[in-house]
Formats: structure tokens, sequence, C-alpha cells
């Protein structure tokens, strides 16, 4: 059975343990289960009390496409409430590989030390690298792949997560040692308080998965590897854009966050589109690639390197997100400006959903003009800098509203809004309200089901994000990405054959949803003890007065309704 | 004059991705759609003129139709 390795960052003890009762758990079922069991709710999520959970997904490892991906969970110093924030990249599947189930990161270091947790076939150790300390996370990477080879497994902070940062990320490398992210929440700072900067993982000359009953694992794990990699998207859309692919489509809907959440849509949505984003990668060359794998063996391999005019990197991956939270949402205009704050932002080791919002809001009330690259740069360099001024945005959207007098803060349970505007997609505006996760699309993003609900009528939002949100919550604890959805969907019955078979559950294809409804449950009683819930189900009173243009949409949605997505 | 822009995994069903189309009476957009061979079951999401419809809306002259697959979001 795989074991579970607990590193008290007080004592610098790490230990192993087999717990039966986790046996058919992974990923965010994982990570919040011990969250629940382990962790006291009312604790300072930056303390000593708190901890930092890893855990890949219950198929991670194994051939099933894109379902490597791993989990991070504990309180969040953001919501203060449960979070769990998954990542891509290759140490989810390398820790499987290392018969480990889950990392428990505990206590907190009371010396100046910076440590790395490396994991090998040996075992599990701490070692002080100082060398390390306020490093940007690519240094860091390319260090530490200097010192234990090409093809380790890292996971760390930047300077942010070391500095505590709220808005703080954890970087995960990917097979060609670009950089994934488990963003939201601030469990980089979460880490950085413990005193730990990375985990090294290396799989090299580590056993083989265990399966309940092989043949039939690799007969469904072949089957939906090929309608994933048929299907249609994954060629055209998928490996051409990513998931920028969406930026015209919610610019049409008038759901694009622009200069702060102040405009639905924009005129130059087209210069920062999937399709724009394409045609620069292709037609400048150069070191630019799309359609690269951020887990090994991924169909989907939506990644990609975008280059300057002259073919040099600037970044990896430039996703959705970050091109709506740093793109439109600052009024900046074309694609070379976002790439490179997004390389600077994720250097810092920052969530770049959270920065985008917090500099809006700066941006918004002075401190800078929107559609400037310059002024967004010097208030990134506030943040290296270590400024009050940085300290205060890196701090994320809320905070920097509240030190500003913002009364136009887009922000759910202490968290910053995702790229879909609540009065332009209700449901994703239900989510942020309702969800265990706050303002998180990856908690439930309905922005899947525009055919049927109409993305600003007042009636099925709740339900659809309900639905959308259990969901989600399993693909999350089984490892599997978003762009896997698909055939899991259209066919559950591949996700309870591939979990039956390789770990001897008997799950049915109804039954498989309860990894996302009891997880959950779980984060909701741990949010009520901590105090989040239900007071904190709601988004900011302007979202209800101030109509968003073009579409002459407020968010209206009725008590009644919001409370359909409750999961209890 | 309709316009209607068709996006992404759609267009391999239509050579073009902007349509014009001249129609004298309101006519349902999937009734268009089938005409040009665009299954309407992969169709994710319709705005016309800046604003969401359902699939069966009613295409009227003058009107500015966007047709959107299925997308998963960010």
């Amino acid at each position: 059975m795989l074991k579970i390795i607990r590193v008290d960052m007080t004592s610098r003890e790490v230990r192993s343990e087999v717990k039966k009762e986790y046996e058919f758990l992974g990923g965010r079922a994982l990570t919040s289960r011990i969250t629940y069991d382990e962790i006291e709710p009312t604790c300072e999520p930056l303390g000593k009390k708190n901890k930092l959970i890893i855990a890949p997904g219950v198929l991670g490892g194994t051939i099933a496409s894109s379902a490597g991906r791993i989990s991070i969970g504990g309180k969040s110093p953001l919501t203060n409430g449960i979070k769990e924030a998954n990542s891509g990249g290759i140490s989810g599947a390398k820790l499987v590989k290392c018969g480990i189930k889950a990392i428990i990161i505990e206590g907190k270091s009371d010396d100046d030390n910076c440590y790395i947790l490396k994991i090998n076939k040996d075992g599990t150790n701490l070692i002080a690298r100082n060398e390390l300390k306020y490093a940007g996370t690519y240094d860091c990477v390319s260090k530490l792949h200097d010192a234990y080879g090409p093809k380790v497994g890292v996971l760390c902070i930047g300077p942010a997560g070391e500095r505590e940062l709220r808005a703080a990320a954890i970087a995960s490398n990917d097979p060609y040692g670009e950089l994934r992210f488990a963003a939201r929440g601030g469990l980089g700072a979460v880490m950085g308080g413990k005193g730990l900067k990375a985990i090294v993982v290396d799989d090299e000359g580590t056993g083989l998965i265990e399966y309940k009953d092989k043949d039939e694992f690799m007969r469904i794990a072949r089957e939906y590897n090929t309608k994933l990699a048929t299907d249609p998207k994954t060629k055209n859309v998928n490996q051409k854009m990513g998931t920028s692919a969406i930026v015209k489509a919610v610019n049409a809907m008038g759901a694009l966050p622009v200069k702060n959440f102040r405009y639905g849509s924009c005129k130059y949505a087209d210069e920062l589109s999937g399709e724009k984003l394409y045609e620069t990668i292709t037609s400048r060359g150069g070191k630019g690639k799309t359609g690269l794998p951020c887990m090994s063996g991924c169909v989907i391999q939506c990644s990609s390197v975008y280059p300057d005019a002259n073919g040099e990197k600037i970044v990896s991956t430039m996703q959705y997100e970050t091109v709506a939270l740093v793109g439109s949402n600052l009024g900046l205009e074309n694609l070379d400006s976002v790439a490179r704050l997004n390389k600077e932002i994720n250097d810092l080791g920052l969530d770049s959903i959270e920065i985008g919002c917090a500099l809006g809001v700066a941006l918004d009330e002075g401190l800078g003009n929107f559609g400037s690259e310059a002024d967004c740069m010097a208030l990134l360099k506030e943040i290296w800098k270590n400024t009050v001024l940085g300290r205060v945005i890196g701090n994320g959207a809320l905070m920097t509203g509240k030190v500003l007098g913002s009364h136009r803060i887009p922000a759910a349970k202490g968290q910053g809004f995702p790229g879909y505007d609540p009065r332009g997609l209700k449901g994703n505006g239900v989510t942020y309200a309702m969800s265990t996760m706050g303002a998180d699309h990856t908690a439930g993003n309905c922005f899947g089901d525009r055919a049927r609900v109409n993305p600003i009528g007042k009636e099925g939002q709740g339900e659809l994000s309900r639905g959308i949100q259990i969901k989600i919550a399993t693909l999350d604890s089984l490892g599997f990405c978003i762009f896997s959805r698909p055939p899991l969907f259209a066919d559950p019955s591949s996700l309870s054959g591939m979990v039956n078979s390789l770990t001897g559950s008997d799950f049915t294809p109804d039954t498989i949803w309860n990894y996302g409804m009891d997880a959950i449950k779980l984060e909701r009683e741990f949010n009520v003890k901590a105090g989040v819930s239900p007071a904190d189900d709601k988004l900011p009173e302007y979202l209800y007065d101030e109509v968003l243009e073009p579409i002459n949409s407020t968010f209206d949605l009725s008590e009644e309704e919001m409370k359909k997505a409750v999961i209890q | 004059m309709v316009n209607i822009r068709v996006h992404l995994t759609l267009t391999r069903f239509y050579s073009k991705n902007v349509i014009a189309l001249d129609i004298e009476h309101p006519v349902l957009l999937v009734d268009i759609l089938n005409q040009l061979g665009i299954p309407s079951d992969e169709v994710g999401m319709v705005v016309k003129n800046g604003k969401w419809e359902p699939v069966e809306c009613e295409v009227s002259d003058n009107d500015s139709i966007e047709v959107f697959p299925i997308l998963s979001g960010g």
C-alpha cells in the first residue's frame, strides 16, 4: 500500500506511515480528508498548526492520459477556509512511482535555513540549501536540476512564498523544466511559512505501480486515451491554443474582465485570443512552440512556449486566466505585454489570477494607468523589493483594495475572481460565492454549459454550479485535467472502471461521483468550524448594483437560487 | 444581410468562418446551421447582436451571429 510521508519542520523529523482508511483516496479527496482529520479549523493559516498536504490523484502515474495532476491542500491564508489547488507537471506521477500517497508538511522551522525535501528510492530527507533563499522559481528549478539531474520533479516556491505573501503559489515543473502552478489560495505562503523552499522527487530506480487487474485497467485506459486523442477539440483547439481558446467566446458573451471588472468585453479581444497566440507562436518560430505536454504521456498537449519577435522565449505557458486577469483586466491590448508580466509573476511565485486582480484594483485606485505594461511591471518590482506597497499587492486583491480604499474589490471569501465576471456568467458567480474554495473557477466552472443555461438568466444557475462542483471535485481527486472531461463525462464507466481495476474498489458509474460529493461535504464542515461559512457565501455588493456593459447585466440571483448550490 | 461567424472546431464543417447570407424572412438558426452542415449538437454557445441566445433562436435581417463550439473553459 502507498505510504504517507510526514515531515515535521519544527523538529525536522521525517516519518513514514500507512493509513488503511485512506486506501481509496487521492488528490483533492485526500488533501481535504487529511485537512479535516488533522488541522485545527480555527488555526492561524501561516502558523505552526496549519499543514501543507500534497497528494497525487488516485490514477496518477498510470498510463491514463492527463491524470498526473498534483493536489496541494491545507487551510488558506486568503480565504481562512479549506483549500485545494492542483497543478500539472511531472511530480504527481513521480510521487506515485516512489510509493507515496501523500506528503504532510507540519510544524514550522525556527531557523533561517532554506530547506528542501529530497525524495528518491533511498528515502526522504530534509536538506538545507541556503543558496536558494529568495531565488526566483526559474532560478530555483534550474539549480535543482543542476544538482539532482534534468529529470527530477520539483515543487517549489518563489520569494513571494518565502515572504508569506498571500497571493503566493507553488510551482511544478513539466518535462521540459517549464513551470505550472498550484496557484490559488495562497498555499505558497503556507509552504514558505514552514521554511520549506522546494520538494525534489527523483523516481529513478523506484518500483512499478501495483494494479488489482492490470489487463482490465490497460484496456479501459487505452480506450479512454484514444477517445481523448481523437476528440476534434484536442488536436484543433487545445494543442494549438491551450486554455486561451476561449478568449473570444468569453468576450462575445460579455463576461471577460476588462479594467478591474468594469466592462465585460473589449475591442481588442482578438489581439489577446488563442487564435492570435497560435498565429504569433508559429509565425515567430525560434523557441516558440505549441502542442507540448505538461505531464508525461498526456495526449492533450496544451502547453506552449511564447517567443518574442526575435524568437527568444518569453514565457511558458500563457493561460486563459492570465490573459484575462493580467491582460484585458489591466487594459493591456497585446499578448507580448501579458507574456512579459506573466514571466515576472511566475518568477516571483505568485498566482497570476490573484495578482491580476490586485493590480487591477491598484490601477483603478490610481497607482498606475490601465494599459501601461510599465506601470504594472513597476508594481511587480515593488514585490521583488519587498516594500510595503509590494507586500500589500502581494497579499492579494482584498488586502490591496482595503488598504487603498476601494469599494470595487473583485473577490469572494477573500480570494480574487478568475476570468469570468459573475454578472456575465452567473453560474460562476454562484461558484465563487457558494463553493468551499471561494472565488475559484476550478471549483466549478459553468462556462462549459452555456448551450443549455442562459449565462445571464436567473434560473438554473444554482443547480448548474452544484452539479459541476461535484464532478470537478471528483476529477481533482482522481488526478485528471479539466481538458480530459469530454470522454469521461460522456462515459463515467471509464472512470469507475479505471479506479476499480487499479485499486480493487467497487465504484459504479453513479457512485464514482461520491469522490467529489464526500470531499465537498467535509470541506464545508471544515469551513463552518473555521468560521467561514455560510455568512461568507456571498459576492461583493457592487455587483448587485453596478451594471456590466455591454450586456447590461447585474448579479441578481435570489438567495434561494444561490442555496441550491450548497453541498452538505 | 445576416453575418455568421463560426469559431474553432466548427470550421471543420464549413470552409469559411465568416458567412454572409441574404434572408427574406426570419428563420431559425438551427435551420441555417443544418443547411451549412454544422451539427447543432456541437454548438456550445450562440451570441446574437452581442447577447447570448439559445441555438434555437430566430435570425432576422441585419443580425450578427457568432457560433462557438462546446468548450471546457480555462
